[in-house]
């Protein structure tokens, strides 16, 4: 029986045109994606080559391919059982002598060998892919049959079985094959939940485990893979992911066990239920007697009105036949608790959590939820369009006098109400995580407007694709299957070269706008194009659904023939008139918008930009040496205008020359992304006017005498915005907006730093190349309920215009960089040694005032008390929109910090919790010092001074604030991030005193507080502070030339004892950093309560250069921790001199250590420190 | 009230022809269609009901050509489908209110009066909570007819709805589908001859998408009387009487001896007797007929 069973099936599969098609689409996608690696479609980019059919990378498509095949599993196993329930062949069937062993392993391996084809078409396309012409033959190896065997074996096969055998249990128990798509889907969920709730620092023994697909264990072995490992070695496979494997096949094992002894033959599923319904009782009908039919009276209405209302009320009905169903309210569960976990467990980019807030609450389910809810719409459209014919109600449903549009449109509303309520999960579920929380600032007019006023859009554009392509095909998963493709193929249009929006169906012009909102100016400005597009493939969709109803089946259609003849008729003038006016209006959508959008004023990208500096540096090379006059005072005018987001500003700039030369020439360079007019108070002749790198060079008719003073008015306005882009730096509440918008004298280059040891180089100080200490006057107008703020003093405040005016003014010279801040605020006040602090911010977001506030003080106290004075009579941080950025900002006694930080999740009892806002605010503050004080010469190396410094300070003030252990903390997560970036960074790091560029910040803020806090510990912070107090008493707001790095070190240098000298070569001068370890630890008991600890390590200290690293040899002071039990801190330290590599220590003790530990405060730059501790 | 089909063809594309150039006119009152399984009557009742297009031919009902305009059919149309499913987990009453929307009942008020009418005329009142998918064969047909009836149909169309019924509950459902068919057109399809006997004004015998006879019961056993002949053999010389002329029908006796009848218009021997003629004789004649062209 097995045999005629199993030949039966292998016959229906062979005729069965789906199999093909899903083989052929994996054939080319696995042709394409290896061709495409291999450099079909690009050319060769220069650097480090990826093979394009290495293990790994064959890897990463076979998972890919893995989660597509995952969609067809229920199409081809669970059909193989479905078809029998469906034509109710299974009540025949089940009669036969067949016994249920022979019958379900013949429907599994029957619907086993058509996946097998799938996937040997998926490796042939890998194969063949490697062999088109034009790919590149050197990014692909040599054909190696046993990379696709392990990639068969090891994880295809086991996965596809899995997945099978579980997709075989639920349509045996449940007769259902959507029940069989769902519970995938419900499985690939729960696995998400899984990753995240077992995801840690390390990848730990249960994560391997937990991960049935094996990636997790494969991530293991492969995550520290070099480039030439991934491209030549084969998949481990070792421990763990062997373990995994066999954990999974267990599994598998378990749930072929568990469907062969639930199975039974009746006609009724067999109930996986824990309890048994109750029995419905059955109603006895005696014969009636005959009656007289007389009906009572009812009006029929066939108008366009109730036409509509039939179709709501239908769709009350599809819509229940869905959601009433356990598969639905397992999506809905699980989807509810991966939402659940996702947001409990978010994290800030700076590992501290963001506040429960709402746009925090939207943004990040959203992303996963289209996936679900997209799913969802594509495998239920397929189940409501074709539900009257599954159930053979169609004749009942077809012959009467209801329209197909009104069908068609009961299940479009059907849809959209289950996209309403899955969207409706991230609602709850948020709310219930801001509940969990302590969070009660609850917006509930926030959620709807962002899911039902924004998503839902995009998601009913899908459901009329879904309608439609669900009406094309008759078979339904074949119909689930290309909704599936066209979805993630949609995505991969830019690849083709189709980048313009207007081309790419649904997709957002802005794809993260969802993610730039903010408390302060609300939705991004992006939000406008996004209405529009939508708007636009609405009318695409409309069209589609009339393409629905000319395909629509009603009644009994034979052929695809006959429903095209059937189309053809239905095209009437009823029909045709309306689609063909909204397919105009699309088109002339699509005209607008592209001539709109090619019209427009857009900002420079960072890549143009990039392009036009380094064009520039070349061109303007010989003009970088021409002496220029220097700005001595500036006096601005700023009107913001945030209801039109714009701004007009007038800035007034005095120059002198300074120098002891006439000067003739004149160069301006121009901000980019705003409109500039140049007016000179002298007679110039505009000699160069070049308008892509903004620079106009001018002849001065009068040369300007040594001494001599310019006055130069800049009109500087933001360019027009357009409903697609916003081009201005304004918000409509929140506007930061610095000095960088205005033009600067003299060109300097942009991509060659200066070094210190140049002495010519130091003439210019890094906060500026055109001036030194200027008198700054500011007078800024905002809207009549906003704040505007600048830095100086606030001289004057008044009305005009239904508009606020204010007037700021320095009182002391202050350096050329300055900033605007507008905003509707509340104002926190505080004064700590007469120094007034405000804290201007946003209505709500008053976390974490009070922490910048004792940041702030803390920072004055320990500045004034070990540096100097602070030069300014007040202090203030203005909170503004994090569309803007998320960052401080110090400018002369005035801090712009963005919003993230005031709705970080800031709890200090909890110990693992970094108070950001605190360090923030204090090493902002303590650029006031190091910075504005200490100004460093614009050489490599700055940073040192002022960033270095500024991490160093706000260590020390958050020690002494909140004790060892959090500063240990912090100490480590900056070690960390140092090591984390110079392992990602492109360019070779530099020593500290030579830091330069943003991509080596790592250096100068994370290196720069380890190598300051070490130093402070080796030779005493007492001896530190001193040194840079003399430092700081010499360059204090000095004249150039300016002050360097070198300079500074030699300050530390002279209070550092020769015996550490080493320490400055190390820490500063040079690349080095240590690979420590404790080999053995043995405690003995020499007598009662005294201990004898011997411990074996490893001190190594390396030197990096170019590249190249090199053993360096020893003579260092090493720390050695001991722990008692429960201590956080060492309770004892040893400090050990070492000479060499191999060392033992032996000591005693009169108590049992918990655990030793090298160099336990963090002090020296050890590559992987979790070996440096070893437990007793 | 009347529907007027004209050289109705139909030709599945395995090669069989369904409809035969039909020509019929049906008025008002119960035409009872009556053919073997495969006669083409649910093709028939399936293209009147505008569930599926002729190949060519025309459908004209009430002077509206129904292939063009099918909405003017479908609104005063209850079509009971030979077999039907239904979606699951819907209760009777809320099914008829699917179906009372879909026919056009846009009153909740009206649609819960008419679906209350309707489930006590089709006894199913006491099972109006119970989902439908769990009715016996009986309880579903009477759904059916509720359905049926909920747009108060002009024409109403039922394909073969004694199959599978015991005894009392045909007896019920013929009793309700002639109640409602007194003042509208019914059009029926059986294969079981004692269903039209007892309810139809018009016969209408197909076979092989042909239609072979079109007349009333009464004036087709008119034509055949005096014309039927029956004979009691023994079951053995069967094979010799076939031989020697045409059996109409032949049935056992209890005592294991056949009645076997002929149709001719004499007494073709000695021990053929003239009995009345039956409806099913007429039935058997058409086929026979047809078989001999």
């Amino acid at each position: 029986m097995f045999k005629s069973i199993l030949a039966y099936e292998l016959k229906y599969w062979a005729k069965n045109p789906a199999v093909y098609f899903y083989g052929i689409i994996l054939f080319l996608f696995a042709l394409l994606s290896v061709a495409g690696n291999a450099g079909l479609f690009s050319e060769t980019q220069s650097g480090e080559k990826s093979i394009a059919n290495s293990s790994l990378a064959l890897y990463s498509l076979m998972l890919l391919a893995t989660k597509l095949m995952l969609f067809i599993i229920p199409a081809i196993i669970g059909n193989s059982l479905y078809r029998d329930f469906k034509t109710n062949s299974h009540s025949i069937l089940y009669s036969y002598p067949i016994t249920k062993q022979s019958y379900l392993s013949a429907k599994f391996i029957s619907s086993l060998i058509p996946l097998l084809l799938i996937v040997i078409l998926f490796f042939l396309g890998c194969i063949v892919g490697t062999q088109i012409p034009g790919v590149n033959k050197s990014l692909l190896l040599p054909f190696n049959f046993s990379t696709y065997l392990q990639l068969l074996i090891i994880y295809f096969l086991p996965n596809l079985l899995l997945f099978g055998i579980i997709v075989f249990l639920i349509v045996s128990a449940t007769r259902n094959l959507y029940t069989g798509f769902i519970t995938i889907v419900v499985v690939l969920i729960i696995r998400e939940i899984a990753i995240r709730l077992t995801a840690s620092a390390e990848i730990s023994f249960i994560a391997m485990m937990i991960e049935p697909f094996g990636e997790t264990a494969t991530y293991y072995y492969t995550k520290d893979w070099s480039l030439a490992d991934q491209n030549n070695n084969l998949l481990p496979f070792s421990k763990f992911l062997i373990l995994n494997r066999c954990f999974w096949i267990t599994i598998t094992a378990a749930i072929t066990y568990l469907t062969f002894k639930l199975f039974s033959f009746s006609v009724n599923p067999f109930n996986l239920r824990l309890y048994k319904k109750a029995k419905e009782k059955n109603v006895f009908l005696e014969v009636g007697q005959v009656l007289k039919v007389e009906l009572p009276f009812v009006r029929f209405s066939f108008t366009l009105l109730s036409n509509l209302y039939k179709s709501w009320k239908l769709s009350a009905i599809e819509f229940k036949s869905v959601t009433k169903t356990g598969a639905f309210a397992s999506i809905v569960l699980t989807g509810a608790v991966f939402v659940y976990v996702l947001l409990s467990q978010m994290n800030s980019p700076y590992g501290v959590r963001v506040l429960p807030v709402t746009w925090v609450m939207l943004a990040f389910p959203v992303l996963f939820f289209s996936l679900l809810i997209n799913f969802i719409t594509f495998l239920y459209a397929g189940f409501l369009i074709n539900r009257s014919k599954a159930t053979k109600m169609f004749a009942l449903v077809d012959s009467t006098a209801i329209p197909n549009w009104v069908l068609a449109f009961s299940k479009l509303i059907a849809l959209i109400k289950i996209q309403i309520l899955l969207l409706s999960i991230i609602m709850i579920t948020g709310v219930i995580v801001q509940l969990s929380q302590g969070y009660y600032r609850f917006e509930i007019l926030h959620y709807i407007f962002d899911l039902y006023g924004i998503h839902l859009i995009g998601f009913i554009i899908w459901a009329f694709v879904a309608l439609f392509i669900h009406s094309l095909f008759t078979n339904s998963w074949l119909g689930l299957f290309v909704l599936i493709l066209i979805y993630f193929g949609l995505s991969e249009l830019p690849l083709l070269g189709i980048e313009k929006y207007i081309y790419r169906f649904n997709q957002n012009p802005d794809a993260g706008f969802y993610l730039g909102y903010s408390d302060l100016s609300g939705h991004n400005h992006s939000i406008y194009a996004y209405f529009i597009y939508k708007f636009y493939w609405l009318l695409l969709a409309l069209i589609l659904f009339a393409g629905s109803l000319l395909l629509w089946q009603r009644g009994l259609v034979f052929s695809f023939k006959e429903r095209i003849v059937l189309a053809y008729k239905r095209l009437n003038r009823k029909t045709a008139i309306p689609t063909v006016a909204i397919l105009i209006v699309f088109i002339c959508t699509a005209y607008s918008i592209n001539t709109k959008e090619k019209g427009l004023p857009k900002l420079h990208t960072e890549t143009e930009i990039n392009n036009i500096t380094a064009y520039a540096d070349k061109k303007y090379h010989s003009i970088e040496k021409i002496i220029q006059p220097r700005i001595v005072c500036v006096n601005v005018s700023m009107d913001i205008f945030p209801e039109s987001l714009t701004f007009i500003s007038k800035a007034t700039y005095t120059l002198i020359n300074k120098s002891n030369q006439n000067i003739d020439t004149l160069i301006i360079q121009s901000a980019f992304d705003v409109v500039t007019q140049i007016s000179i108070n002298q007679k110039a002749t505009l000699i160069t006017n070049d308008t892509i790198a903004n620079i106009s060079v001018y002849k001065l008719e009068t040369e300007l005498q040594p001494k001599d003073s310019l006055i130069i008015v800049f009109d500087v306005k933001s360019i027009t915005n357009s409903i697609f882009h916003k081009n201005s730096l304004v918000e409509k509440n929140g506007t930061y907006i610095t000095s960088l918008i205005y033009p600067t004298i003299g060109y300097r280059l942009n991509n060659i730093e200066g070094m210190p040891t140049d002495s010519s180089a130091l003439k210019n100080h890094n906060r500026s190349a055109d001036a030194d200490y200027i008198n700054f006057e500011a007078t800024v107008s905002t809207t009549q309920n906003q704040t505007a703020i600048a830095p100086g003093y606030l001289q004057k405040k008044w009305q005009a215009n239904g508009r606020n005016y204010f007037n700021y003014k320095s009182t002391t010279p202050v350096t050329i960089d300055f900033a605007f801040v507008s905003g509707i605020y509340e104002l926190k006040k505080d004064v700590y040694k007469n120094l007034p602090i405000e804290i201007y911010y946003h209505k709500n977001h008053d976390y974490n005032i009070q922490h910048m506030i004792n940041g702030i003080k803390a920072t004055l106290e320990y500045c004034e008390k070990h540096f100097s004075t602070y030069q300014h009579k007040q202090v203030r941080i203005i909170e503004f929109a994090r569309t803007r950025g998320d960052f401080a900002q110090s400018f002369a006694n005035t801090i712009p910090y963005s919003e993230l930080g005031f709705i970080l999740d800031i709890d200090d009892e909890n110990e693992t919790t970094l108070n950001l806002p605190f360090i923030g605010a204090s090493h902002e503050f303590a650029h006031q010092w190091w910075g504005m004080q200490a100004i460093p010469a614009d050489v490599a190396g700055a940073k040192m001074i002022t960033e270095s410094m500024a991490e160093y300070v706000s260590l020390k003030v958050f020690e002494k604030h909140y004790g060892k252990i959090k500063a240990l903390q912090l100490l480590n997560k900056s070690l960390n991030t140092y090591l984390n970036k110079q392992k990602d960074a492109e360019e070779t790091e530099l020593p500290l005193i030579l830091n330069s560029g943003n991509s080596q910040s790592h250096v100068a803020y994370q290196k720069g507080m380890l190598v300051f806090n070490a130093l402070s510990h080796y030779i005493g912070e007492e001896a530190l502070n001193r040194a840079l107090k003399n430092y700081m008493q010499k360059v204090r707001l000095q004249k150039a030339p300016y002050t360097s790095s070198l300079e500074m070190v030699d300050f530390i240098k002279k209070e550092t004892p020769d015996s550490m000298q080493y320490l400055i070569h190390d820490m500063f001068e040079t690349v080095t950093y240590y690979d420590n370890k404790i080999v053995k630890l043995n405690v003995t008991t020499v007598s009662n309560s005294k201990y004898e600890v011997s411990i074996s390590y490893l001190i190594n200290k390396y030197e990096k250069k170019n590249h190249a690293k090199t053993l360096l040899p020893l003579n260092d002071f090493i720390e050695i921790g001991i722990y008692k039990k429960g201590s956080f801190l060492p309770v004892e330290i040893k400090i050990v001199w070492v000479n060499k590599s191999n060392n033992q220590l032996k000591f005693q003790l009169d108590y049992i250590p918990e655990r030793i530990a090298i160099d336990p405060h963090c002090l020296l730059i050890d590559i992987k420190r979790s070996d440096n501790n070893e437990n007793f | 009230m009347a529907i007027i089909i004209s050289n109705l063809n139909k030709t599945y594309s395995n090669g069989v022809k369904a409809l035969d150039n039909i020509s019929l006119t049906f008025h008002n009152g119960m035409i009872g269609l009556l053919g073997p399984n495969g006669a083409g009557k649910s093709s028939l009742m399936r293209t009147i009901a505008t569930l599926q297009t002729p190949d060519s031919g025309s459908i004209l009902f009430n002077e509206i050509d129904i292939l063009k305009t099918p909405m003017e059919l479908r609104k005063v149309l209850g079509y009971l489908p030979q077999e039907f499913g239904v979606y699951p987990k819907v209760s009777a009453e809320e099914l008829l209110d699917y179906f009372a929307i879909l026919k056009g009942l846009t009153s909740k008020s009206e649609r819960n009066k008419i679906i209350q009418y309707v489930l006590e005329i089709t006894n199913l009142y006491e099972a109006r909570r119970k989902n439908v998918e769990s009715f016996s064969g009986g309880m579903k047909q009477r759904f059916g007819i509720a359905q049926l009836l909920l747009n108060k149909p002009m024409l109403i169309i039922v394909d073969e709805p004694t199959a599978g019924l015991d005894p009392a509950e045909r007896n019920r459902f013929l009793n309700v589908l002639r109640e409602v068919g007194t003042d509208n057109t019914v059009i029926f399809s059986t294969h079981i001859v004692e269903d039209i006997k007892d309810l139809c004004q018009n016969i209408c015998i197909m076979n092989k998408g042909k239609v072979l006879n079109y007349t009333t019961p009464a004036k087709a056993i008119q034509e055949i009387r005096g014309k039927i002949w029956a004979k009691k053999i023994a079951r053995e010389i069967l094979e010799n009487e076939e031989s020697k002329r045409q059996i109409l029908s032949s049935k056992y006796n209890t005592d294991n001896s056949l009645t076997i009848k002929v149709y001719s218009e004499n007494r073709p021997d000695d021990g053929w007797n003239n009995i009345e003629p039956q409806l099913e004789d007429v039935y058997f004649i058409s086929l026979k007929n047809n078989e001999n062209k």
